[in-house]
């Protein structure tokens, strides 16, 4: 099983600009995906939400050159592309979405990753068109919500993080003839992506911007400077970083000092963040859970490709060693290796592979 | 319940916050006594909660065969259509993507104010595509910006209490225990013994209560009202009490 499995996952990698491509290509990436926003979406003053990326536009491809740029590039080296369009459109930007695709298809990109309802319904009745990958903002959380998309035609559904690989099995096991890629590595919030209703607005201030975006710590941000993060006009609004609060009672609750101590850590926790699924490669064993995703696309490039690394090795590794226990072994040296710190399980993507229940 | 034509019952973040069916059967018997009408929400679900939900519907559609269902995800819709193919099925407000952040609407800048009042349901794709499923109404949050919304719809406004966010893991839970984030733990029904309320937004105060999020919006509503808004959900206490 285990060696099937090491030779055929695939892994997704995050792209944003063309100086990534041979370091993800080298890293072992067996396709890139990435977004893109042209002048058109700032024209209309539609710079709200920035393709659902918390450092704004910047981590999209920014012009229709240096997309063909990139697809030229990416078709050289054997990569196959997929672009991202994770925002809800509405009346006012629905047919920038369509040019998008349009846009595209014209100009080779192989898959769009599509999260909007609407949207998918149109492309799907497109005699010619990119194929369709479910994104993950989908919320396809349970095998009827899977199937649901395959009206649509679809090549692929991007799994959303909070499943369990339980789950993920099951509902691959259910829909054998359809593809799965499911989240391994980073943007762990405790929400669902796709029903959440924060708005992670985009990080305009240069300082911060400079922060999150030129440390190797982009993924691992200090919880302390999440409440500064907040009070910013223009800066993350979501539920980190949260420090007034207060817990109420409903009924007669003993423990409110420890829950509100707890809470605290729970608002400003780094693991919100940075999540590794590695050791979770060993349940994945369904055939058709094809591709893994390796998830931050505006990280720093000396960042994507050690995550991508971290993959590949632990999917080589995976061929070498027969047992649970000694590939989450191997799996911990790689992330030590690549993190420059250890695993203690804590930053579990699948916490059913985690130590925490045991010790509850 | 003086102007009160309908009543709303279920959940829409969690599948244990729903009624019992010995609880059902006394909310729709008060809503027959009563002359209401009747919609149930269901949750957003894992393949685990399917079967409780399919239930739960059964239940109520069996005492109320004119009872809308109010889904929150495709597999539920997806899975009651097919069960119940006469059943009058209404989007729920979860499922409405749209950014709901009360910090957010108050920081719109002028050049994107547009932008920020169209909704998801106003695209054509969404209007053709839901409407070839039969559903026509559409629930929505008393947001703190104005909306704008289409007529292709009827629409049911959540008031005061706006929904803000769901996770699959209960942060009520994993708290209680002292667990990471998003550890599927069990259920104690911490939602009931505690909820958060943050500082964040001061007019708006976000609760956090069981494994969802929701913001108070005391401003008064829209008037005049929103033309495709002829239904207001009232909803006086936090969504998740029981």
């Amino acid at each position: 099983m285990s060696e099937k499995r090491a030779t055929s996952m695939r892994i997704a990698a995050p792209f944003r600009s063309l100086d990534e491509l041979e370091p993800l290509a080298k890293a072992g990436a067996d396709e890139i995906y990435f977004g893109y926003l042209d002048g058109q979406w700032d024209k209309r003053g539609i710079r709200a939400d920035k393709n659902s990326r918390l450092c704004g536009a910047r981590e999209n491809i920014r012009s229709t050159d240096a997309l063909a740029r990139v697809v030229e590039a990416a078709k050289k080296v054997g990569l196959p592309t997929s672009l991202a369009l994770n925002n809800a459109y509405s009346g006012l930007d629905f047919d920038l979405a369509l040019e998008q695709v349009r846009l595209a298809h014209q100009m080779g990109v192989g898959s769009v990753i599509i999260s909007d309802i609407g949207l998918l319904a149109e492309v799907s009745t497109w005699k010619q068109r990119p194929r369709l990958i479910v994104s993950t903002i989908a919320e396809a959380g349970n095998s009827r919500a899977a199937d649901f998309y395959r009206q649509f035609g679809v090549a692929r559904v991007i799994l959303p993080r909070h499943l369990t690989t339980g789950e993920m099995d099951e509902t691959a096991r259910e829909l054998d003839d359809m593809e799965f890629e499911f989240i391994i590595l980073n943007d762990g919030c405790h929400y669902n992506d796709g029903l959440c209703g924060f708005h992670h607005h985009s990080i305009e201030n240069p300082i911060f911007k400079r922060i999150v975006t030129l440390t190797r710590l982009d993924n691992l941000m200090p919880a302390f400077l999440l409440p500064a993060l907040l009070k910013r006009r223009e800066s993350v609004q979501c539920c980190y970083g949260e420090t007034g609060f207060e817990v109420h009672a409903l009924q007669d609750c003993a423990q409110i000092q420890r829950i509100e101590q707890h809470y605290r850590r729970f608002f400003t926790h780094r693991r919100w963040v940075f999540r590794c699924g590695l050791c979770a490669l060993y349940d994945i064993t369904r055939p058709n859970i094809a591709v893994a995703k390796v998830a931050g696309r505006g990280l720093t490039r000396r960042k994507k490709c050690s995550d991508v690394g971290m993959v590949n090795e632990a999917r080589q590794c995976l061929a070498e060693t027969p047992s649970k226990d000694a590939f989450c072994k191997a799996c911990k040296a790689i992330f030590r290796k690549h993190n420059g710190f250890s695993c203690r399980g804590e930053y579990c993507y699948f916490h059913e592979r985690s130590e925490f229940p045991a010790q509850a | 319940m003086g102007d009160c034509q309908r009543i709303y019952f279920g959940n829409e973040c969690c599948t244990r916050a729903l009624p019992d069916p010995t609880r059902l059967r006394a909310l729709l018997a008060l809503a027959e006594k009563k002359c209401l009408g009747v919609t149930f929400v269901t949750p957003v679900a894992q393949n685990a909660d399917l079967e409780l939900i399919l239930e739960s519907v059964g239940v109520v559609l069996e005492q109320r065969p004119d009872a809308e269902i109010a889904f929150n995800d495709w597999g539920v819709f997806a899975m009651l259509s097919r069960h119940y193919p006469r059943a009058q099925l209404v989007m729920g407000r979860v499922l409405h993507r749209t950014k709901r952040d009360p910090r957010y609407s108050q920081s719109v800048p002028e050049e994107q104010r547009d932008y920020a009042s169209v909704v998801q349901a106003s695209s054509p794709g969404f209007i053709t595509f839901v409407q070839g499923l039969g559903v026509t109404r559409i629930g929505i949050d008393h947001l703190v910006r104005p909306l704008s919304l289409p007529d292709a719809f009827s629409f049911s406004l959540y008031y005061p209490h706006a929904f803000l966010t769901v996770g699959r893991a209960c942060a009520a839970r994993t708290v209680a225990a002292g667990a990471p984030p998003n550890w599927p733990g069990g259920c104690l029904q911490e939602c009931q013994q505690y909820y958060v309320k943050t500082h964040s937004a001061a007019k708006y105060p976000m609760s956090f209560i069981g494994n969802a999020g929701y913001f108070l919006n005391p401003d008064p509503l829209p008037s005049p009202m929103m033309p495709a808004v002829n239904r207001l959900v009232f909803q006086p206490a936090l969504p998740h009490l029981l």
